[in-house]
């Protein structure tokens, strides 16, 4: 008797911590909606549990369709800066990736290394030679200077990744396809790549999401033209008239295309998120 | 083939941190004209500097509080969720989990201003309704930096959960099975068996969100910028500030430097680590 009414508890508790955590991630992603389709502006949330009787979609449409106030110019700054990084990174780690993997001497490892190394440097301590170099070329407030910053901080992620995924396909192939005379090049294109598709794809997405995200950076070598996604966001508030219902609805059209990204690359969720060193 | 990679990196970034360590020895000040070699005389001054001393103290309380609790409300839901034997409710809770890793970071930042906000603040109505005064979380000088570190704390621990979770799945079943019929309570459990089982991966885990943490400047800018007064200020945004609002180009860089040593000893403890084990791993 005693036991069956621990057990009883136990249960109840376990109950209630699983409403806890549900409680913990979505009464604030809750109040987040709520001040999005709220319709008078200041007036929002004003009681907790209680749905604003005029539920409006209007900010949605302000910040979509809107001349003066849509996100389109940002959001396309985003995915620009991000699609070039992307690639560039994609095509320099693959490359270096497969020989990483292959090649297991003394300077691999290093160089190896070294590019573990340079993710964990903090971005803070780049920012003003970034500055000053970008401004001295003239490319403060263009695509290509924060394209430029960005790239060095995505490679260390793209080898760290592309190398796992290269370890995973077995060297015996490579050697089968040498003895039958192909070369190198060949050998990379025609046998390593279609196997390593899917690894390329996730790599490509977290790099993607990297630079997709970045806040720093943007923010320094931005001023009007190439301001991205994220510093639009976050300047909502630092303006004037603050306007947190066009924030709310910006912030989660913002993340409706990280859940898009992060959908495709489900499995490899874990290994993205740790750079490759844990593989979940 | 590694060159392109190498060079690239070279160029975009061991050049500019080259860069950086010339400016540190200068006394670049846009606002006075300044452009002058002054040796180590930046780093002089950053040792008399208090402002400096108290905001490595914050970074290391944020440092601290933010892996602490990401960490234990990690592992938490980690444990709770690997509970769940239905399928269905388990996938779905997880989900629900990794929500706020979907929102943009400088974005959760803006947000969490709402929820902070006096007026009508969520947090604030929560307070109220069970009758306490509402406070000005972001405006008082006791509180900001806390305030931030729990957004900090919200929006990463999907992250944290995620990494001890896929540690948690892998660790055989039996084993805590067998202990489980020999009497062994759930505390036990998880100090004799699951916890020594995850060790490796709460060791990365713990690692690199330390190293990540250490280099934060998005929360802390957005959500106080470093205010009221100082009492917010860590070291990345003080970096900022001096650069960006004072102008000292040349001492913000010597900061800056000294921010990347110290970074560099955490990074290069990491290095050792994960090779250590790499040659555990292919020796097996």
């Amino acid at each position: 008797m005693i036991k069956k009414v621990f057990v009883f508890i136990n249960k109840g508790l376990f109950v209630f911590l699983v409403f806890i955590i549900i409680i913990w991630s979505l009464l604030p992603i809750y109040s987040l909606v709520l001040i999005s389709i709220t319709s008078d502006p200041g007036n929002f949330s004003t009681k907790l549990f209680e749905v604003p009787n005029k539920i409006t979609l209007k900010h949605y449409w302000v910040i979509l369709l809107n001349k003066n106030e849509w996100i389109w110019q940002y959001l396309v700054n985003s995915i620009i800066i991000a699609t070039v990084v992307t690639v560039v990174v994609l095509i320099v780690s693959i490359l270096a990736g497969y020989s990483f993997s292959r090649l297991r001497n003394f300077t691999s490892t290093l160089f190896f290394n070294l590019f573990l190394f340079i993710r964990m440097i903090p971005m803070i301590t780049l920012i003003i030679p970034y500055y000053i170099i970008i401004a001295r070329f003239s490319l403060l407030d263009t695509r290509l200077g924060i394209i430029l910053a960005h790239i060095p901080w995505g490679i260390p992620l793209g080898i760290w990744l592309m190398k796992g995924f290269f370890d995973e396909v077995p060297s015996e192939l490579e050697e089968a396809a040498e003895i039958d005379g192909a070369s190198t090049a060949r050998i990379i294109v025609q046998i390593m790549l279609p196997i390593v598709a899917p690894g390329i794809a996730v790599t490509g997405i977290f790099v993607f999401i990297g630079s997709y995200i970045e806040y720093l950076f943007a923010l320094t070598l931005s001023r009007t033209f190439a301001i991205t996604l994220p510093i639009r966001i976050a300047g909502y508030s630092s303006l004037h008239l603050i306007r947190y219902e066009q924030m709310a609805a910006a912030t989660i059209i913002g993340a409706f295309f990280m859940v898009i990204l992060i959908v495709f690359a489900q499995k490899y969720i874990v290994r993205g998120l740790t750079y490759g060193a844990i593989k979940g | 083939m590694v060159t392109p990679a190498f060079s690239i990196v070279l160029i975009l970034l061991i050049l500019p941190l080259i860069f950086s360590f010339y400016l540190s020895f200068r006394n670049y000040d846009i606002l006075k004209g300044t452009k002058d070699f002054v040796g180590f005389s930046n780093y002089y001054k950053i040792l008399q500097d208090n402002s400096f001393f108290r905001a490595i103290i914050r970074n290391l309380i944020y440092v601290g509080g933010v892996i602490g609790l990401n960490f234990l409300i990690g592992l938490g839901m980690a444990l709770i969720v690997h509970q769940i034997d239905n399928k269905f409710i388990r996938k779905t809770i997880t989900t629900i989990i990794v929500l706020p890793m979907m929102l943009i970071p400088s974005s959760a930042a803006v947000f969490w201003r709402v929820i902070y906000n006096k007026e009508f603040g969520i947090l604030n109505q929560f307070i109220n309704f069970f009758g306490f005064e509402r406070i000005a979380w972001l405006a008082s000088d006791k509180l900001a930096l806390y305030a931030v570190m729990f957004t900090d704390i919200w929006s990463w621990t999907p992250w944290m959960f995620l990494v001890l979770f896929a540690g948690l799945q892998n660790i055989s079943r039996e084993a805590i099975e067998a202990a489980q019929i020999d009497g062994a309570s759930f505390w036990q459990v998880l100090r004799y068996i699951t916890l020594p089982l995850l060790k490796p991966i709460i060791f990365i885990a713990m690692m690199l969100k330390s190293i990540d943490t250490f280099r934060t400047f998005d929360y802390v800018w957005i959500m106080t910028n470093g205010g009221p007064g100082e009492s917010s200020q860590i070291i990345s945004t003080f970096i900022y500030r001096t650069a960006f609002r004072f102008f000292k180009y040349g001492y913000a860089s010597s900061i800056a430097i000294v921010q990347f040593l110290i970074a560099s000893l955490l990074s290069i403890l990491f290095l050792v680590f994960l090779t250590k084990k790499e040659k555990q791993e292919s020796r097996r």
